[in-house]
């Protein structure tokens, strides 16, 4: 058997499928260098057709017969390029402008510069990223989007637990093995090997943000995979061995979280996590699960 | 450094206040330095970049944006030089729309747009009347992406 049609059987076994998936361009308009109408206006005049998208505040679809991610536009700041469903998490976090908020795996820069946005550059954000390449990406992004209050850390975000500080909110959109969607090489690369480390390293992560996290703080955790052991399974574990309680997602985007997988019944609370098919929301494969310490 | 590029633009002293991490300068703030100092780490970026030391100076655009307020060694490119200039390439008169007031040569003058966005900036090497090449690049905008590479 291939290493698809091993795929694909899992899914099957979930409720899934694989489809061909033509993603549409997506950015976020930057609210901290300019409003949406204007935006709306100066794109139009250089020749791009904008449609907004209905479950984003600040996303819309983008068409062009030229590069969007090289035009003068794009360097002042004025957008992120940024994939619809992954502009969700931070939305979803929805940060207040007096928050400290954790960052854990910051790099690029997309959900670090949309927390920034949605705080008015108020409170305080730390990003934290090990990778040295990453960081450099991360730092110009935060530069290019006019961002001001934040710190970014080249350390692992494990680390931090050394430190004296705890956060209001965090989050965690872990390193996962990514998703067909995205990726025309993803089943040639990716085997269960790979993705069972990926789902330990990220219980790693999940603990340290747990011990980051204020007693009522909130946590979200997401990935692009559609891996249970990376999401849905994950999470459970945290259910099973941490004071947290899952909360109720607010969009209506998304299947619920699978509460049966490949035989294991998992908590009925995992329902109220988020998982994108790429055939159903014409999104990237994600899963998005908002967590409260208790 | 700094302090010297602010110098070439304009004598008000528009940045009181800033720290230094490696080769870069920082505005920060009394809560973020708190902040900071809470991890044991040294901070890799700490609130607004103001810039970069290097071969050249390399100015953040809110930096750019900051002096252009109290210079008037400024020049606005049309479409085209835009353009040229995010490239990389050196401004021709034949595209700039706007002179600031008393610009000559041997001037550091920053590049604007039809919008008065700021893209970088040069020195003027030749007479600003000329049709050829009258701004040098030392650094625009285009950096961004040549980062990424």
């Amino acid at each position: 058997m291939d290493n698809k049609q091993f795929f694909l059987n899992r899914y099957k076994q979930l409720g899934g499928t694989i489809a061909d998936i033509n993603l549409k361009k997506s950015l976020r308009v930057n609210t901290l260098k300019i409003t949406h109408e204007k935006f709306v206006e100066r794109m139009k005049s250089i020749g791009t057709k904008l449609t907004k998208i209905d479950f984003l505040k600040d996303g819309y679809y983008a068409e062009a017969n030229f590069s969007l991610g090289a035009i003068n536009e794009y360097l002042q700041g004025y957008y992120y390029l940024q994939e619809a469903a992954a502009q969700l998490p931070a939305q979803i976090l929805n940060p207040e402008t007096t928050d400290i908020v954790l960052d854990m795996c910051a790099a690029p820069g997309g959900k670090t510069t949309q927390i920034a946005q949605i705080m008015q550059n108020k409170g305080i954000i730390m990003a934290v990223e090990q990778n040295p390449k990453r960081l450099e990406s991360l730092k110009s992004n935060v530069e290019r989007m006019g961002i001001e209050n934040t710190i970014i850390f080249r350390t692992d975000a494990k680390n931090l637990q050394k430190s004296k500080v705890l956060f209001d909110k965090i989050l965690l959109d872990a390193p996962c093995a990514g998703n067909y969607a995205t990726d025309s090489y993803w089943f040639k690369k990716r085997d269960i090997q790979g993705i069972k480390k990926s789902a330990e390293t990220q219980k790693q992560l999940i603990k340290a943000a747990i011990n980051l996290l204020k007693k009522n703080g909130t946590l979200v955790y997401s990935t692009c995979t559609l891996e249970p052991e990376e999401n849905e399974q994950n999470i459970q574990w945290m259910l099973n061995n941490f004071n947290v309680k899952l909360e109720q997602i607010d969009s209506d985007m998304g299947d619920e979280g699978l509460t049966n997988v490949f035989g294991q019944k998992l908590s009925n609370e995992i329902k109220k996590c988020k998982r994108f098919w790429p055939h159903k929301t014409n999104t990237e494969g994600f899963f998005i699960a908002k967590i409260r310490k208790y | 450094m700094l302090k010297q590029f602010i110098k070439q633009f304009t004598n008000q002293e528009i940045v009181k206040e800033f720290i230094k991490i490696d080769r870069s300068y920082f505005l920060t703030s009394d809560k973020i330095r708190q902040t900071t100092a809470l991890i044991q780490t040294k901070p890799a970026f700490e609130g607004v970049i103001l810039g970069t030391e290097g071969r050249v100076f390399k100015p953040s655009i809110f930096l750019l944006q900051k002096i252009c307020a109290f210079t008037n060694k400024k020049i606005n490119a049309d479409k085209k030089g835009e353009w040229m200039f995010i490239c990389g390439k050196d401004v021709f008169g034949k595209s700039v729309l706007k002179f600031g007031e008393g610009i000559k040569i041997n001037d550091f003058v920053i590049v604007q747009n039809q919008y008065h966005e700021c893209l970088g900036y040069g020195k003027i090497t030749a007479d600003i009347s000329s049709k050829g090449k009258i701004v040098e690049n030392f650094f625009d905008i285009g950096d961004f992406l040549r980062r990424e590479r």
